[in-house]
């Protein structure tokens, strides 16, 4: 089961998304939760479908441990801003995935990069 | 298509109106002239043949010390890298640059004349394999036509820059996009399209090149009941690749067009054992129909993401004694080729670069490769390495250039090699829409040698590399010769070269400031040779390894630099030294309307008053 926090980020992302979608920054007009933990760190269907979700749509450019983008398994970024440069878009070359992927996909890309080391 | 026909034909009416009196057309004929033109470059390989020789002879061996810069133009934007071969006609260049900006500049002067945004969505990038390069235009009456990163084909009025008409050439979101330049060819305009790397199924398109209404489309993987899909298992076919992202070349008098195509699809090979045709080769397409009319293959079950997208040359030659009407080609996979166009028979292949692993060799009369087992992956299985060369290619798209005297072939070549491991099967799957389609790990190995980039003459009749220059970074840019015996190149380090044609020798350098992965242009106005080179490094692949400075500028040379004056518009004084008393009376910093600089001023802006 997701933990505690769970139900505040995930509040938290889907308001995000929302507001990226309408082309406003994704942290916008949210408030950010204030202890942002990812509910799926520990759930191994959720990191299974994050390692796939990893394999279609990352690995393209940030391959086994970073290429042409930064190797997202030894990322500094707080979930807070994961989330919001997945779903908004990053510098050159970083789509905005925010149409694309929902924010529960988003949680569980996150866990599973977080979880190991390399793909 | 995109096309409100009223609003477009008013749109069309309003920009034919707008040209400026007296603006030159571009004519078939003047496509099919164009090796007698050295005023303009008005295709992508210059003439149809794409030989990128030009006959001018200013320029030589003997003076090209005192090459100089004439100018240089900036495109801005955020400096992705340019991989275009600027275009030119009537005195104005139409340079495209990432994100599949266009901008037309004075070939004189450097002072811009138009420029177009089709201002791509932040969500698109999703579908870019290596950047958002585009690699050149092309022109026919009063159009210049370009393909987008977001799959549409746009005709601009050439000189004004307003869009005539568009045409969604495939959907994006299924992983298409368009890199390439558009090909003309007699009243048509021709695109291929990228997205090997998601699971597309590839194809030419030729479009009406007035109106934009399609004319004919042809996938290069054969559908079921067409010869050659039997070499797909099961439903492979639909997802796989052979994407056409680089330009194609005509013969006239063949009616024939001919068009390179990517790697097949997905990386991992082991899900689509067969030759899986007409991937990693050259079609031959009839152009009025888009009949394919024979088919090669140079990597056939391309394990190794071996693209064969360096666009061809076409060259009646003697070869081992007989008349050839002969195509040839440099591949990813570190064979030279030449073929028999009229017939896709094989003539032979040379290796270029040293350490080939990935085959024991070619079949002298077939030409088909002896496959090396050991250097394919398997599904699930451990990684191979090296393989010799790396997917990034021997060569990648770059063009070639060819010296018909000197039979002479020049082209960059790079010495590298990869890892590569294949997921298990239950990794990956074919996409539904628009996700990477790889099924396998790739690690490039790059060496760190003295002769990382080789730049290669070859001498097609003798099949004997001639000469090479190499250079500690890869070469990443196409190639021009010009009659007077100079070849022109350039590597990732920013350094535009000078080198004898016959003897090798760097005879010239110029520090451009970032990685020249465009290519050389030459042509000649008011009596002045001009060579033109696009320096804009980062664009693309070469960008996960090389770190050269940014950029995205136009350098243009000419003997003795031949600065263009500063224009009479310009404003510029020379003011001898004075201090101005504070308070002083009268005075006012306004009081003159400048005129425009650089691009047109819009009718909606409002002048600066006089004071």
């Amino acid at each position: 089961m997701p933990g505690a926090s769970a139900p505040g980020v995930r509040g938290w992302i889907a308001g995000a998304l929302a507001s990226a979608a309408l082309g406003a920054g994704v942290a916008g007009e949210q408030e950010t939760p204030p202890a942002a933990e990812n509910p799926y760190f520990d759930q191994k269907e959720a990191l299974d479908e994050g390692e796939k979700l990893y394999r279609i749509r990352c690995y393209g450019c940030h391959f086994r441990a970073g290429g042409r983008g930064p190797n997202l398994f030894r990322s500094k970024l707080t979930l807070v801003q994961f989330v919001e440069i997945v779903a908004k878009g990053g510098g050159p070359g970083m789509p905005a995935w925010g149409g694309t992927l929902s924010g529960e996909d988003i949680l569980k890309l996150h866990a599973f990069v977080m979880s190991r080391d390399r793909l | 298509m995109l096309r409100n026909s009223c609003l477009a034909a008013a749109a069309l009416a309003a920009v034919v109106s707008a040209a400026p009196a007296g603006a030159a057309e571009v004519s078939y004929q003047d496509l099919l002239n164009a090796g007698r033109n050295t005023r303009d470059w008005l295709s992508y390989g210059r003439t149809y043949d794409a030989q990128r020789y030009v006959p001018l002879s200013q320029i030589t061996p003997q003076n090209v010390q005192r090459l100089q810069a004439a100018w240089v133009f900036a495109t801005g934007g955020d400096n992705r890298g340019l991989q275009a071969t600027p275009l030119v006609h009537d005195g104005v260049i139409y340079l495209s640059a990432d994100q599949s900006r266009l901008f037309a500049v004075d070939a004189r002067t450097g002072m811009p004349k138009w420029r177009y945004d089709p201002k791509i969505a932040k969500d698109v990038e999703r579908v870019y394999c290596c950047g958002s390069n585009n690699r050149g235009v092309a022109l026919l009456g009063n159009l210049v036509y370009i393909g987008t990163m977001d799959a549409r084909l746009v005709a601009l009025n050439k000189d004004t820059g307003a869009v005539a008409w568009e045409a969604k050439v495939a959907d994006w979101e299924h992983g298409y996009s368009i890199t390439g330049a558009p090909l003309v060819v007699k009243d048509m305009v021709l695109t291929g399209v990228a997205g090997g790397e998601f699971g597309i199924r590839g194809f030419v398109a030729a479009y009406d090149a007035k109106s934009g209404a399609q004319r004919w489309r042809r996938h290069v993987i054969p559908g079921p009941g067409e010869p050659g899909n039997d070499s797909w298992p099961g439903e492979t076919w639909k997802h796989g690749g052979g994407s056409t992202w680089t330009t194609g070349v005509f013969d006239p008098g063949m009616n024939t067009v001919f068009w390179q195509t990517g790697n097949a699809g997905p990386w991992n090979c082991q899900v689509r054992k067969g030759d899986n045709k007409w991937t990693a080769g050259t079609v031959a397409l009839n152009a009025d129909t888009g009949e394919i009319r024979w088919g090669f293959q140079y990597t056939p079950w391309d394990c190794w993401d071996y693209d064969s997208v360096s666009t061809p040359v076409l060259a009646d030659v003697q070869l081992g004694g007989k008349a050839v009407r002969a195509l040839f080609h440099y591949d990813k996979n570190g064979f030279f080729y030449a073929l028999d166009r009229s017939s896709g028979k094989f003539l032979y292949g040379e290796p270029i670069v040293p350490g080939i692993n990935w085959t024991k060799g070619l079949d002298p009369v077939t030409g088909r490769p002896n496959v090396n087992p050991d250097m394919v992956a398997q599904s699930g299985g451990p990684e191979i390495a090296p393989i010799i060369p790396s997917l990034e290619g021997a060569i990648d798209w770059q063009p070639l250039a060819f010296d018909p005297g000197r039979r002479l072939m020049f082209f960059m070549s790079n010495n590298w090699a990869m890892g590569y491991k294949f997921w298990a099967e239950d990794k990956f799957a074919p996409p539904a829409k628009g996700e990477w389609y790889l099924g396998a790990d790739y690690q490039q190995y790059i060496s760190h040698g003295a002769n990382t980039g080789n730049f290669v003459a070859f001498d097609v009749g003798n099949r004997k590399v001639a000469w090479r220059v190499a250079s500690p970074a890869p070469f990443w840019s196409g190639a021009l010769a010009t009659s007077s015996g100079l070849v022109f190149a350039g590597d990732m380090r920013g350094y535009f070269l000078a080198i004898d044609a016959v003897t090798g020798k760097v005879l010239w350098h110029f520090p451009t400031g970032s990685g020249i992965i465009g290519s050389p242009i030459s042509y000649q106005l008011d009596g002045v040779q001009y060579v033109a080179v696009p320096s804009g490094g980062m664009g693309g692949d070469m960008g996960f390894y090389y770190t050269e400075p940014k950029a995205g500028n136009l350098w243009v040379f000419a003997l003795d630099g031949r600065r263009p004056p500063i224009g009479k518009d310009s404003n510029l004084i020379s003011i001898p030294g004075s201090t101005p008393e504070v308070g002083e009376p009268g005075t006012t910093l306004g009081g003159r309307v400048l005129p425009g600089y650089g691009y047109p001023e819009k009718p909606e802006r409002e002048p600066i008053k006089k004071q």
